[in-house]
């Protein structure tokens, strides 16, 4: 069998890293980490785990400062989703995620992958949604640009919440020159839970089996974690096939199958 | 292996609310000649039929159960010969 | 009375629906999911709202193949009560159990908000329990709401009393502003607000309760008598 990828040498030569995302010396760190020079899997793994998108690794100084504890707190940063105690044995779920960049490329799907995201964190943390909300920055709707963007986006989070049985019940929305090009499109989903069925993204032992659902997936998959967080720049919109499409119906059956209900 | 090529478009008569809103977007934009505009659903089919003259009745039973609700909607296709 | 609630892929009205007939009835209720191919032991059945199938296609129209739905035609066939609500309506509509279909919103818009829509008769199986004209503050809910059928069937619905309910200011461009209409024979009631939502003052609304119980009480007269 031939193999088409490129080795662990030509990653290093080529710098095939840096097209998918990673710096010269975040390479180099992953080389000190697992002791050789990566495979084209294990880069490609790197580069989307320490991808602004997955690892927020410039947000997180400013993120610390958020307070994670107390006593009402069940679950902090670390799982897929945050859990409070409200009382009576219940808890609420919170997941909130921007997705900018794709938004800014193609404002429907963007935005509606950006709220399926964050409805499958909050039930595989074993909690039913109820409800969602969003924070939104546009440019002044009077430029042509953004008022395609604002319309595609607002109805992108209200299209995939409505096919899942998910109201917006609230949200804000602030217009002001300064996000022209970038908007920024935040949307959090609150789900609600009995303690004692909080379920954690943990397993251990030797020999389980593992399952990976979700739909099928193409070139729009692949590195969408890594295209979320680039610049952006005038060139993105060729990128447009790394935008994802939704698919809400695939998402309720997971949705069912995962709490049984 | 055939190819089936189905359309399916509103009766005559029957508000289209989409063409509408195109055919304003499309007058807004400075295409006056733009008279009427009508929105429908372009599907393509591949069958593995024996001959044409099946792929063609196998699509009509289709069409009429599922791809169109004949309520509201009108149908036509094309069925060619393609290479496997 | 024992009800059956069509869970469907896609379906999100579902649990609405079941509490609404432990709440308001307090009956037996179970959920049936499509793939089911009995309802005998079933006296009322719900279609329920959703996205059934993802609504891909037309609203109801893949739904309508689903297993359960040769059970529906059958329990409709034997007079069993039938409420289809929003997609359930679609649905009924698509497999020809209703006539008529639906387009989208005249405002290609997603509406969500809660309309007054009128009672236009009083005496099926669905309404026995209102007035008259009465009028209801019912949830809304819907893309494709804006209900269509040709001259000769509107003209026959309106000689056979079957326009249930209409919307007082029409939000979607339904024809005639019909929100709600049964078959002739009256067992059949498809309506695209949504009863369920409105059983209690917490969630603005109890106009829609007596839809339940007009059901339940006539049930039970029609079974005291034979």
């Amino acid at each position: 069998m031939q193999h088409l990828e490129p080795t662990p040498e030509e990653i290093a030569i080529e710098k095939v890293y840096k097209d998918m995302g990673l710096t010269d010396s975040e390479y180099n760190r992953v080389i000190e980490l697992i002791g050789r020079k990566p495979n084209f899997l294990e880069t490609g793994l790197f580069s989307v785990m320490w991808s602004e998108h997955c690892s927020y690794k410039t947000s997180k100084p400013v993120l610390r400062r958020f307070f994670t504890e107390g006593k009402r707190v069940l679950q902090g940063p670390g799982e897929g989703a945050g859990i409070l105690d409200i009382g009576d044995n219940q808890a609420v779920v919170f997941k909130i995620e921007s997705h900018n960049h794709p938004s800014a490329i193609e404002p429907f799907q963007g935005a509606a992958t950006g709220v399926g995201g964050i409805i499958r964190d909050v039930f595989s943390m074993g909690a039913r949604p109820i409800a969602l909300l969003d924070s939104l920055r546009f440019g002044s709707l009077e430029d042509a640009k953004v008022k395609y963007l604002f319309r595609n986006v607002v109805s992108g989070i209200a299209n995939y919440g409505n096919s899942m049985g998910i109201p917006t019940v609230g949200g804000e929305t602030i217009f002001d020159n300064t996000y022209r090009g970038n908007p920024l499109v935040n949307a959090m989903c609150v789900g609600l839970i009995n303690h004692d069925q909080i379920q954690k993204g943990i397993a251990k032992g030797i020999g389980n089996t593992m399952m990976y659902v979700g739909a099928s997936t193409g070139r729009d998959g692949i590195h969408g974690a890594t295209f979320a967080s680039e610049e952006l720049t005038e060139e993105s919109s060729t990128k447009r096939p790394s935008v994802q499409v939704g698919d809400p119906f695939m998402e309720k059956l997971y949705w069912r199958l995962l709490l049984n209900f | 292996m055939y190819k089936a090529k189905v359309y399916v478009t509103f009766k005559e008569g029957i508000l289209d609310p989409q063409g509408k809103a195109i055919k304003g977007s499309l007058l807004t934009l400075g295409y006056d000649e733009t008279e009427d505009v009508r929105i429908g659903k372009f599907i393509e089919l591949q069958l593995e039929t024996v001959n044409k003259v099946t792929a063609e009745v196998r699509v009509k039973e289709m069409c009429e159960k599922l791809l169109a609700n004949t309520v509201i909607e009108d149908y036509t296709f094309e069925i060619e010969e393609v290479e496997q | 009375m024992r009800f059956a609630v069509i869970v469907l892929p896609g379906s999100n009205c579902d649990i609405d629906c079941y509490n609404a007939i432990e709440d308001v009835l307090e009956q037996p209720v179970d959920y049936v999911w499509h793939k089911e191919t009995d309802l005998t032991g079933y006296d009322g059945i719900i279609i329920p709202g959703g996205f059934s199938y993802g609504d891909y296609l037309r609203a109801g129209a893949i739904a309508r193949f689903a297993p359960i739905m040769t059970q529906v035609e059958k329990a409709a066939n034997e007079g069993k009560v039938i409420l289809g609500i929003c997609n359930g309506f679609q649905i009924l509509l698509e497999a020809g159990l209703l006539p008529g279909a639906m387009r989208r919103n005249d405002n290609l818009q997603f509406i969500c908000t809660t309309e007054t829509i009128t009672v236009e008769n009083n005496q099926t199986l669905f309404t026995s329990e209102y007035s008259f004209e009465e009028e209801l503050q019912i949830p809304i809910a819907h893309a494709e709401g804006n209900y269509y059928c040709d001259e000769q069937t509107l003209v026959a619905l309106k000689k056979n009393n079957q326009i249930v309910f209409r919307y007082k200011n029409n939000p979607n461009g339904s024809i005639d502003d019909i929100a709600g209409i049964v078959n002739e024979k009256g067992n059949i009631l498809g309506m695209m607000p949504h009863p369920e939502r409105a059983i209690s003052e917490l969630l603005g609304s109890t106009d829609g309760r007596k839809v339940f119980q007009s059901i339940l009480k006539n049930w039970r007269e029609q079974h005291a008598a034979s």
